[in-house]
């Protein structure tokens, strides 16, 4: 394992496109939770409440998030460009299985994940810890661990649309356009089978229980605010967050098997 | 001797093409082998099968008597078609990326890209990027990359494409120094005096099949060859045919070629036509080129 990521590692090392992405990343996520601390929506908390234990943690992990496609484009590159350069042919050729080429894509990208959660997780515990000292600190830090592997679901889903459409621009593109258009999967479901059941089945769809491990975090003070104003709102489902985690989890590794798959049977 | 490589009915079928049909080889170790064809014979196929990268449709391959283990091609260096690097990566980074995979000693890591760069000829632009190195240092680069792991099998693909004189003469000169220290080299190319300078045996391929198998000294025998002609060429032929002297005709508009045996001579052929009641109007000795044999060969 060490050895596979030994290799990945010195592929990114010296290219530099990657340490760009990821320093713009590292520069917008305080920025954009900065500015956000300026928005004065209803329900959204103040900056005070925004720098402070225990709603840093659910509202910085759900902004970090939003720029996360950004890091997905950095592993739809770790493979197109293997397949671009025939680098991926050639590690083949040399005497990698490609059940070792896809692990160490996987253990690649876990540990990414590792590291940009410890960076978020290391940036709250720094705001909050300044704002609030550490009293409430542990509390909805559960919101981390979701990121953790909502990070790496993002990672997995640009893994596997790299694995089997091997061109980057078309990949990027296609990863992007899915996470954007997520939001409609629901009212596009609800149409034919009703919001209740159209809003489950969404939630089941791969990209949505990745994106939803972070939910917009006063999401569930607009649905019991709407409730107490009109005590005859229908029901909105919401997956229980440990089911999640767990269903997000199985698409991870389907995900990676699958690709494992395409691969193994693929002339290269 | 040991065998290297076996390989046993295999068969590859693309979409609308049979790019190999049933193809039954063994390279014994030692040996300098080559895999000679026009384009789009199968070799490049066949040799992208026992590198793993292609899925074959049919038949199987076993490196030193040991399967199809992904292992196996950590003992073999393998040039296939492209030089492929990391064009943003400099000679060494790009060499230790090679080792990590190859899984060589990591002590011995350091001294050993220094050796091979040097046998390249390329040290002195260790530290240049890949993507600023032309054509030919790509390519010797890639042949470096390939003795890394100080293989037991070298596996090139047409390892003089694209280079100049010099460069061709050069790698011509490392291939034969390699096996001049025992390694077993399987060459493919559709350069014949490519195979002819360098190789101990030879698999000549025509549109996926195995047109001959043989040591390179048999198909080189250079056949002695009289060129005839007479009025009436359908006598000729059936003469030639029946005559004890001929192995074999070929008519080539009014010219007849008849291959013989090295004791055979002019004034021999001369008496038996007109023996048999045959003037011929035109008579000369030529000798066969390879290229002509091979040209026969694969025709």
């Amino acid at each position: 394992m060490i050895d596979l990521l030994k290799i990945e590692y010195a592929k990114v090392k010296n290219y530099s496109t990657f340490w760009v992405i990821l320093a713009i990343y590292a520069v917008l996520v305080p920025l954009t939770y900065l500015g956000s601390s300026q928005l004065h929506l209803p329900f959204y908390p103040t900056a005070d409440e925004l720098f402070s234990f225990p709603t840093i943690w659910g509202f910085l992990t759900w902004t970090a998030s939003l720029w996360n496609v950004l890091l997905g484009v950095l592993i739809v590159m770790s493979i197109c460009n293997d397949i671009s350069f025939k680098t991926q042919r050639q590690s083949i050729i040399d005497g990698q299985s490609r059940k070792q080429y896809i692990l160490g894509k996987f253990y690649f990208f876990v540990v990414f994940a590792i590291i940009v959660t410890l960076y978020t997780f290391l940036m709250g515990l720094i705001i909050g810890g300044i704002n609030s000292g550490f009293s409430d600190a542990a509390s909805g830090i559960e919101y981390v661990g979701f990121y953790l592997i909502q990070t790496i679901g993002y990672f997995a889903l640009a893994f596997f649309f790299a694995v089997l459409i091997r061109k980057s621009a078309l990949t990027i593109v296609l990863f992007s356009v899915i996470i954007v258009f997520d939001i409609f999967l629901s009212p596009i479901f609800g149409l034919f089978m009703g919001d209740y059941y159209g809003e489950m089945l969404s939630q089941f769809i791969p990209t949505l229980t990745i994106s939803h491990l972070t939910p917009f975090p006063f999401f569930q003070e607009m649905i019991s605010y709407g409730k107490q104003m009109n005590p005859n709102q229908p029901e909105v489902y919401e997956m229980n967050e440990y089911l999640r985690l767990a269903v997000a989890s199985m698409y991870v590794l389907a995900m990676v098997f699958v690709g494992y798959l395409s691969l193994k049977r693929r002339d290269l | 001797m040991s065998t290297v490589l076996e390989i046993k009915g295999l068969k590859k079928n693309y979409k609308t093409v049979k790019a190999l049909k049933d193809l039954n080889v063994k390279v014994e170790s030692g040996t300098v082998f080559g895999i000679l064809g026009p384009n789009g014979s199968g070799k490049t196929t066949t040799l992208g099968i026992v590198l793993g990268i292609l899925n074959p449709t049919a038949g199987s391959y076993s490196w030193f008597e040991n399967g199809q283990k992904d292992e196996n091609r950590k003992r073999i260096g393998a040039l296939l078609e492209t030089p492929n690097f990391f064009p943003y990566l400099d000679a060494v980074k790009n060499l230790r990326i090679v080792a990590q995979v190859k899984g060589m000693d990591k002590t011995k890591v350091e001294a050993r890209i220094e050796e091979v760069l040097k046998i390249v000829n390329l040290w002195s632009r260790k530290d240049n990027k890949f993507k600023a190195f032309s054509l030919g240092m790509k390519q010797r680069l890639a042949i470096g990359s390939a003795l890394l792991n100080d293989p037991e099998v070298l596996v090139l693909d047409e390892p003089t494409n694209g280079l100049d004189p010099q460069g061709i003469a050069e790698i011509r000169r490392l291939i034969k120094d390699i096996a001049a220290k025992g390694k077993t080299i399987i060459i493919a190319s559709h350069q014949l005096d490519e195979i002819e300078k360098v190789c101990t045996d030879v698999l000549i391929l025509k549109e996926g099949v195995p047109i001959r198998q043989s040591k390179i000294d048999e198909l080189m025998v250079v056949k002695k060859e009289v060129a005839v002609s007479a009025d009436d060429m359908i006598k000729l032929q059936s003469i030639a045919e029946s005559s004890s002297l001929i192995t074999a005709c070929r008519i080539k508009e009014n010219l007849a070629f008849l291959e013989v045996n090295e004791e055979v001579n002019a004034a021999a052929i001369n008496k038996m036509f007109f023996e048999a009641g045959l003037v011929l109007t035109e008579l000369r000795l030529s000798k066969k080129s390879l290229e002509d044999q091979f040209l026969e060969i694969i025709g």
